[in-house]
């Protein structure tokens, strides 16, 4: 490679809390691969879509205030979860094709001294390695791969839809037949498998108020995934993980099914096959255990 | 840049002219009667607002303004009008059609025979058209109406069924395209979005007047005409 | 660089049943040649005219303005007289296989009953109303920023692509969908219309309002007039708080919940929004998943929360930046 990637991290508030397995299996595999990632911790929640639902404008203040710290890092952002990634990217989208608001919330950053300037990209880790670092590369580094293993991609939402958004992020992803984790468990050495609800919704945003409906959806999600036969799922969100590893035994009773099926984050999935222990990358956190590993 | 060809192709925007009313939207018999309570307005309705061309977006007038007009001047009619007789004959005719569609079993293909009506129409009796090509029409017409009886229809379901509605549609659209074709040839000039290549002038002293078209039990179609309302405003050439 | 017509040969396999005749559904398979402009209505007319005059489907004005013919391409809502097959083809390669929107509602082959859409689009008032004055003096002026707030939503034309790609629709069937809460905001947002609050409660009931969609965006992906269903429902989500129609329930403390927590820590305080949201008695249901994420590491204590570095500059943007009150 020829210039060592580097760039801003936004964790988001899960992958400090609720899945601190996230946070410690990403800087495990980037400092593996070679790859800078700089904590904005200066940060704040990205609303999650919900504080979107209440104040449009002080999400978006916040958002492009997040954005700001990559950019006085003059670095491409990368986040760890796709409803960040959306969060994040729809600010970036709006404020940069309109300038009247673009002026309204840097009135609002001028009071802490800030200027969202636009400069910075913003990316998720899956398309980061995917785009920036490569396959190609990434298979060179694999020392154990995963043998024999039947991996169910989950991709979530918020990666993929809306196309029009993420396109040019994640390498113009097909929403309908997304391919680029599928492509990540091969070069990990994993056979990807193919079902109905990989591509679709595990429900999370409507958990609290609507638990049936999430867990009905979380429910199909998984059982698709142990039909088609996989060992375990890979997911790039950490609320999709939630509600597939914390919440699995509820989803299965609400499709009428007993379920227990590891789900593994992204990362976990490239450092195991990047050969790091199984500790580093924080598997003993998950409610429903990945007893291969 | 990528050049790449397209696909144009000619579609029916307006249909000028049409089911003639006065201008409380009362269907007209003939020059001088009306169909009592038979009441029409929109795109269907030949009112006479437009002239022999009808102006860009200006359809508003036949569907908004008469549509409104006409449903209120049907409200003040409709307390003295009765139902009037319904014939048994009448409604076995209707069931007959579409018996006879469903069950001929004949061996001709309802889509082509339409393929061959539009690009047939679009030829001889589109905008431009001659005496010459009226004529061919006509002819391919009747060969049309003839095929049209021996159609065969695979659907034989009374379930939504598409095919049934294609095949009725087409047999009016064969007895539309006689009126426009036997219309055409009548007027000898050239008037609106009728242009006649033989008759290229507007003849006003012969023409200024509406075509009212009939059609016989065996599909012959008899011309009479009525003159024109003008009102205010003189008759003029479309110059754009 | 100068291109001539291209075809491609494909196979079509369609899904067929007649509620009159047939038992079971069945997929009836088709080899065509196609070229660079069909769309996938000509497909269908061309299976129908040349092959199987049986099939049916709908369709009316082929250019993509009645919303009468959209159907499913490999799971893919499309409308039919817009959608190129060529670009279906770099999609899911020379297979495609067409099935209704919804196989659970097909009266035959790929016409749905779409009784279900078109009453929960009633249930919303889908027209404006005003009191119109019968015979006004001059037009009723609407500016261009109130257009422009309006926006997309008006160019919904009641294809139902996006509610039958609404997975809410497929596992509770009270939810109103995309389409009929775009509409709902089309005239919530017009200043002319006099039934808001109304329409705000009725799109905000718990069970079959907004707040009982999960955020998929299938809707936005799959809605060939750019719609935007879901920015339509968040934006009346905000709606519901400006006009004070939003009641406390546990997805109103939860959206609100978050700008405290922002406030207080930068990050979520995940289970103080929890028990924020749900309160003391909600929170017994969540206890065997929240004993399960402790005993794994999964819940920080109190003193270990994250916060964010230079809180104080986030505690002044909350202040400075909040736009709405609850
Ligand atoms: C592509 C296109 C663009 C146009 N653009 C413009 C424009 O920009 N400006 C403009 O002014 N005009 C425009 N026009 C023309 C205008 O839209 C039409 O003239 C107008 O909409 C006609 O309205 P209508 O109510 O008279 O008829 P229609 O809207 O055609 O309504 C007829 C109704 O009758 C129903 N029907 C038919 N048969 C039966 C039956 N047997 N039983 C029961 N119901 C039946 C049909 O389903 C339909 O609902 C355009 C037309 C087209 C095709
Ligand atoms: S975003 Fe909401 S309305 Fe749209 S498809 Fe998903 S659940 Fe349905
Ligand atoms: S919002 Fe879009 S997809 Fe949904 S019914 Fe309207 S036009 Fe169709
Ligand atoms: S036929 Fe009217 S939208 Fe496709």
């Amino acid at each position: 490679m020829a210039k060592k990637l580097r760039y801003a991290l936004y964790t988001g508030c899960t992958a400090k809390e609720s899945t601190p397995e996230l946070l410690k299996s990403t800087l495990a595999v980037a400092e593996k691969l070679g790859i800078e990632l700089d904590i904005i911790e200066e940060a704040s929640c990205c609303g999650a879509s919900h504080l979107q639902d209440f104040d449009d404008h002080l999400s978006l203040v916040l958002n492009a205030r997040n954005l700001c710290y990559a950019e006085s890092r003059e670095a491409p952002m990368v986040t760890l979860c796709n409803t960040c990634q959306l969060n994040v990217s729809m600010t970036k989208n709006r404020l940069d094709f309109d300038n009247k608001l673009k002026d309204r919330v840097n009135q609002d950053l001028s009071e802490v001294g800030l200027e969202y300037k636009g400069v910075s990209d913003v990316k998720h880790f899956l398309y980061a390695i995917l785009e920036d670092y490569g396959l190609e590369n990434l298979k060179k580094k694999i020392v154990k791969p995963l043998k024999n293993f039947n991996v169910a991609p989950f991709y979530g939402c918020h990666n993929i839809r809306p196309s029009s958004l993420h396109g040019k992020n994640n390498g113009g992803e097909n929403p309908y037949v997304p391919n680029s984790l599928d492509q990540l468990i091969e070069a990990c050495g994993g056979k990807p498998v193919d079902y109905e609800e990989k591509n679709k919704c595990c429900g999370f945003h409507a958990d609290l108020q609507a638990p049936e409906t999430a867990n009905k959806l979380s429910g199909n999600a998984l059982t698709g995934a142990v039909d088609a036969d996989a060992d375990f799922m890979v997911t790039p969100c950490p609320l999709c993980h939630l509600n597939l590893d914390v919440k699995q035994k509820k989803a299965g009773e609400a499709v009428g099914r007993e379920v227990n099926i590891p789900v593994l984050h992204l990362p976990q999935v490239i450092g195991l096959a990047l050969g790091i222990e199984p500790e580093k990358l924080g598997l003993n956190h998950h409610v429903v255990k990945a007893v291969y590993f | 840049m990528v050049k790449e060809p397209i696909l144009i192709s000619a579609t029916a925007h307006y249909s000028m002219g049409g089911i003639p009313t006065n201008i409380r939207g009362q269907v007209r018999k003939n020059r001088d009667e009306l169909v009592e309570g038979f009441y029409a307005a929109g795109e269907c309705a030949c009112v006479s607002v437009h002239g022999a061309n009808r102006l860009g977006a200006n359809s508003v007038l036949e569907a908004l303004f008469f549509g409104r007009h006409v449903g209120k001047e049907m409200v003040k009619d409709i307390d003295n009008l009765d139902f009037g007789e319904v014939s048994e004959a009448d409604a076995y005719n209707m069931v007959q059609e579409i018996n006879y569609i469903l069950r001929n079993n004949g061996i001709e293909s309802v889509s082509k025979i339409r393929d061959e009506l539009q690009e047939s129409m679009t030829e001889n009796a589109g905008v431009f058209r001659t005496e010459e090509t009226l004529k061919k029409q006509l002819e391919i017409l009747d060969s049309l109406r003839k095929r049209f009886k021996h159609i065969r229809i695979e659907d034989k379901s009374r379930l939504f069924n598409t095919e049934l509605q294609e095949a009725i549609e087409l047999g009016h659209m064969l007895d539309y395209a006689k009126f426009i074709v036997e219309g055409a040839l009548f007027r000898k000039e050239s008037r609106g979005s009728h242009y006649r290549e033989d008759y290229p002038k507007r003849d006003d002293e012969n023409f200024l007047k509406h075509t009212l078209a009939y059609m016989d039990k065996d599909g012959n179609i008899s011309i009479e005409t009525m003159d024109v309302t003008l009102g205010k405003f003189e008759v003029k050439e479309r110059v754009y | 660089m100068e291109k001539s017509i291209q075809t491609k040969n494909i196979t079509v396999k369609v899904f067929r049943f007649n509620g009159d005749t047939d038992v079971l559904p069945y997929y009836k398979e088709y080899k065509l040649e196609v070229s660079q402009e069909d769309v996938v209505l000509d497909v269908l007319n061309r299976i129908k005219w040349e092959h199987s005059g049986s099939l049916s489907y709908r369709r009316s004005c082929r250019h993509g303005i009645c919303g009468s013919c959209a159907v499913k391409v490999n799971n893919k809502g499309v409308l039919a007289c817009k959608e190129r097959v060529f670009d279906l083809i770099d999609l899911f390669g020379d297979e495609l296989v067409i099935d209704p929107l919804n196989k659970q509602r097909v009266i035959k082959d790929l016409v749905i009953d779409k009784k279900d859409f078109w009453d929960k689009y009633d249930a919303v008032q889908p027209y404006l109303v005003a009191d119109v004055e019968e015979e006004p003096e001059k037009e009723n002026l609407v500016t261009p920023d109130e257009v422009e707030k309006i926006a997309d939503a008006d160019y919904c034309i009641q294809c139902g692509a996006c509610y039958y790609s609404c997975p809410v629709i497929e596992v509770n069937p009270e939810f109103i969908g995309p389409a009929a809460f775009a509409k709902a905001y089309r005239f919530t947002s017009d200043n002319r219309d006099d039934a808001k609050i109304e329409r705000l409660e009725t799109v905000s009931q718990m069970g079959s309002g907004v707040w009982d969609c999960v955020k998929c965006f299938e809707c936005a992906q799959v809605c060939p007039k750019d719609v935007n269903p879901i920015d339509k429902i968040t934006r009346l989500h905000q709606q519901t708080f400006q006009e004070g129609v939003a009641e406390s329930n546990v997805a109103t403390r939860h959206a609100v919940g978050f700008k405290h927590s922002i406030e207080q820590h930068g990050f979520l305080d995940e289970g103080g929004l929890v028990f924020y949201s749900e309160g003391p008695l909600g929170m017994v249901q969540h206890i065997p998943e929240a004993v399960n994420m402790f005993k794994n590491g999964k819940i920080p204590m109190p003193w270990n929360l994250p916060k964010s570095k230079n809180l104080e500059e986030i505690k002044k943007i909350v202040k400075i930046s909040s736009t709405a009150k609850f």
